[in-house]
């Protein structure tokens, strides 16, 4: 959402991977790129201690959360031990979990709406449909409920000068040689607005992104003019933000 | 009882006490089995368990076969399977001591492993379906773009062939259409060089997909076997058998816990009820005998001085009586020696003599001689008592007196009188002796044991009577019975008589003049007292006097005669 390749932490520090968005995170099966976290509350130890995001710990965090002249009665106005780190975690949580981005054009057309999407979407929706796009690209989030390889027809890491970490994929996390490369399928929801895209942010704009998916996912060399109509698509899946982050 | 003997007793009963309230904790915290609410609540989460797990693998099915075109369904499922268990571990941590540890622990590690199970099978699940679905149009897109010979050399026919076996391995991965794939596969590859450029191209599209159709099922299947085979269902079973066993074997001895923690109330019940009776009983008796001692008190307190010291002899009480005759006030000798109130009449000896028996724990009797605060004295009869502790030593004394001031001074009178009355009969010249009502001698004067010529303590205690008195006058016998001394004292009237005959221890006898008067004790008689003289000698003299008269008289007549007056 920060249309950064990778995001900026604390003294300019950058991160590793392309940050996914915030957005609807708490509808996604797991978090990050490569699932380590289940849920959102575990999630937010990771960046806490990211020495390239926050670069922080639970005890800095805590004194200074407890010195503060505001947090310390909040906290005891929700919760009966005040602040502790569950107790920020599950705040967090609950924050991200209210920010849903619904009722985008494809949701009022999946409601009935057929004027919802102009023609050219809709041409766009039967494509992504036929490529195969909506094999993994499917559900609520129109993603974010399974992992995939990256490069499962073509060997997309192959043509790349050189591999990072971060690159690995869920192999970090499991070490299981299958999930090599294996990254979480990403949300569709709000694509148009949240480039660069994959998790290397290798892809600019979405017409390439739609290229190179359909080259190493499904094989498929897609024609300009369906890439067209299939961005035209991703772009009815923009939603409403929720009303403080507008 | 000693005071170790005490002190031992008191212990022991607190410890008694102590070991029945831990007895009792013990069987309270026994007989708390798990609470139906934590029961239900288990047995409903193991049953969600149960029906979490059925779920995720219905869902699994309806996935793979088709019937869900998302996988939102089943990563719900998954995640609700896993909350499900986390949830229950969560209640039997903090209810069950862990018996379900070992179980939980199974099935969590069996949930993540179908879990992980799941994963692959989506992925691979998107992939195959995806190949699945673009086979038809690719084997289209190849045959279309066939020209005639191509078309006639087998070719379609090989990829027609080819679709329908990798169709129906998608649905059912038997080895005879797998084998036919296989077979289709090598044919197209057989023939590929005889293609164009273009349909080379649909070709290596085709053999692609269908490529991982073949393999992408054999995994999806592997996976799908391994993930059933995930021990999950037994074990969450075996967590039902283990709780329900831990829960019955835990209501069981819960109800042996309840019985004796009942019987026990029952029988602390049956004891206090005694103790409370006897407690009634005690204190109705207490309270009767308080009322007695007060009652006691009060006479005593009316009738006596009481105070009590300590064992210095310093006053720590002191009645109403004491004070009135000591004429101090209480506060006046609280806290004073009682010294305060001694006086100068006893030796220093009477009083160490007291103090060596009371010091003993014996009782001393005496009377002693006060000193009141205006200086006058007093006299009292006292009782000094020690009260004595455990070991027989005396921690305080009390002592009851009796005012008996009027009495010392009623003797110091009487002794005074006797004294008087001693000297006038000791020097008296007539013999006087007292009778009782029975004619016992009991007093003599000196002159009586000089006339009788008896010593005094032969005479005294004695019927003086049959001693001294046995005839009369004339000589004749005077029994007791006829003595009018002795009568005297029957008819109370005095008796005066010139003409008694006493006789002496010797044997001699004298005339003696007598005076016998009665004792009387208001309308009693209680003996007489006799005064009597010796008068041999006024005899003789009025023998001689009336031997004169008769001379004188014979003389005057004979004058008279002879005269003529």
């Amino acid at each position: 959402m920060d249309g950064l390749p990778r995001s900026v932490g604390v003294k300019g520090r950058l991160g590793t991977i392309n940050t996914p968005t915030i957005f609807n995170s708490g509808l996604a099966f797991v978090q990050f790129w490569d699932g380590r976290a289940a849920t959102l509350e575990a999630q937010i130890d990771g960046p806490l201690h990211n020495p390239l995001e926050m670069d922080g710990n639970w005890d800095d965090t805590l004194s200074k959360l407890r010195k503060d002249p505001t947090y310390p009665g909040k906290f005891a106005a929700i919760y009966s031990d005040g602040i502790t780190a569950d107790n920020i975690k599950d705040a967090i949580a609950v924050y991200e979990r209210s920010l849903i981005t619904p009722n985008s054009p494809f949701d009022h057309y999946l409601r009935g709406d057929k004027s919802a999407l102009t023609d050219q979407q809709l041409r766009g929706y039967r494509l992504f449909k036929s490529y195969g796009c909506s094999s993994c690209h499917q559900g609520r989030l129109v993603g974010a409920n399974l992992y995939e390889k990256m490069g499962i027809v073509a060997d997309y890491f192959g043509s790349k000068q050189e591999l990072t970490t971060a690159d690995m994929g869920r192999f970090n996390i499991t070490g299981i040689e299958e999930h090599r490369h294996e990254f979480k399928v990403p949300s569709l929801r709000n694509i148009a607005r949240t480039a660069p895209y994959f998790h290397d942010a290798s892809a600019s704009d979405l017409h390439e992104a739609v290229y190179t998916m359909g080259y190493y996912q499904l094989g498929r060399k897609i024609p300009a003019g369906d890439i067209e109509a299939i961005v035209h698509f991703l772009h009815s899946l923009t939603g409403e933000l929720p009303e403080q982050s507008r | 009882m000693s005071r170790e003997a005490a002190w031992g007793k008191q212990l022991l009963q607190g410890a008694a006490l102590l070991l029945l309230l831990g007895l009792l904790s013990h069987l309270y915290l026994g007989s708390l089995s798990i609470d139906q609410e934590t029961h239900s609540r288990l047995l409903q989460q193991i049953y969600q368990l149960k029906s979490a797990n059925s779920q995720a693998n219905e869902e699994l099915i309806r996935t793979l076969s088709g019937l869900k075109s998302h996988y939102d369904t089943l990563v719900e499922a998954t995640s609700h399977l896993q909350q499900s268990a986390i949830q229950l571990q969560r209640s039997a941590t903090d209810r069950l001591d862990g018996v379900l540890d070992n179980e939980l622990i199974k099935v969590i590690e069996a949930i993540t492993t179908k879990q992980v199970a799941i994963e692959e099978i989506k992925s691979h699940h998107a992939v195959l379906r995806n190949s699945i679905n673009y086979l038809p149009l690719v084997v289209e897109n190849f045959i279309s773009g066939l020209n005639a010979a191509e078309r006639n050399s087998g070719i379609s026919h090989a990829a027609h062939s080819l679709l329908h076996h990798l169709l129906s391995v998608s649905i059912n991965n038997h080895a005879e259409h797998l084998h036919g794939a296989h077979q289709a596969i090598d044919m197209l590859r057989a023939k590929q060089n005889i293609l164009e450029q273009a349909s080379l191209q649909q070709l290596q599209s085709l053999l692609t997909h269908a490529g991982i159709v073949i393999e992408y099922k054999g995994d999806v299947d592997n996976q799908l076997a391994g993930a059933e085979r995930v021990p999950l269902e037994q074990n969450i079973d075996r967590i039902h058998v283990t709780y329900q066993a831990y829960y019955q074997s835990r209501e069981a001895q819960a109800d042996t816990h309840r019985a004796l923690l009942f019987s026990a109330a029952a029988l602390l019940l049956i004891g206090a009820l005694v103790v409370f009776v006897r407690l009634r009983r005690t204190s109705s008796t207490l309270n009767k005998a308080l009322t007695e001692l007060n009652f006691q008190k009060f006479a005593l307190d009316q009738h006596a001085l009481v105070s009590a010291t300590d064992v210095q002899g310093n006053i720590t009480y002191v009645n109403q009586r004491f004070c009135e005759l000591s004429g101090y006030t209480p506060e006046e000798l609280i806290g004073h020696n009682h010294r305060i109130i001694k006086s100068d009449a006893h030796s220093r000896l009477f009083f160490s003599s007291m103090w060596r028996i009371i010091t003993k724990g014996e009782v001393w009797h005496g009377e002693v001689k006060n000193r009141a605060k205006d200086g006058s004295h007093y006299w009292v009869s006292s009782t000094i008592v020690p009260f004595l502790d455990d070991k027989g030593n005396p921690f305080q004394y009390i002592s009851i007196r009796t005012d008996i001031t009027e009495r010392k001074r009623m003797e110091e009178v009487m002794a005074k009188n006797r004294r008087f009355l001693q000297g006038v009969t000791d020097s008296m010249g007539e013999g006087i002796y007292a009778l009782d009502a029975k004619g016992i001698c009991t007093y003599l004067n000196p002159e009586a044991t000089r006339l009788f010529g008896w010593p005094e303590d032969e005479l005294l205690g004695q019927g003086i009577h049959d001693l001294t008195h046995t005839r009369t006058a004339d000589g004749k016998p005077l029994p007791a019975s006829q003595c009018p001394i002795m009568m005297t004292t029957t008819s109370g009237e005095t008796f005066r008589s010139d003409n008694e005959l006493f006789q002496r221890k010797d044997g001699t006898t004298f005339p003696a003049a007598v005076t016998s008067v009665p004792l009387r004790d208001g309308d009693d008689m209680i003996g007489s007292v006799t005064v009597f003289q010796n008068i041999t000698l006024r005899k003789r003299q009025s023998r001689r006097c009336r031997r004169h008269e008769k001379l004188l008289r014979r003389r005057v007549r004979q004058r008279a005669i002879f005269s003529p007056t």
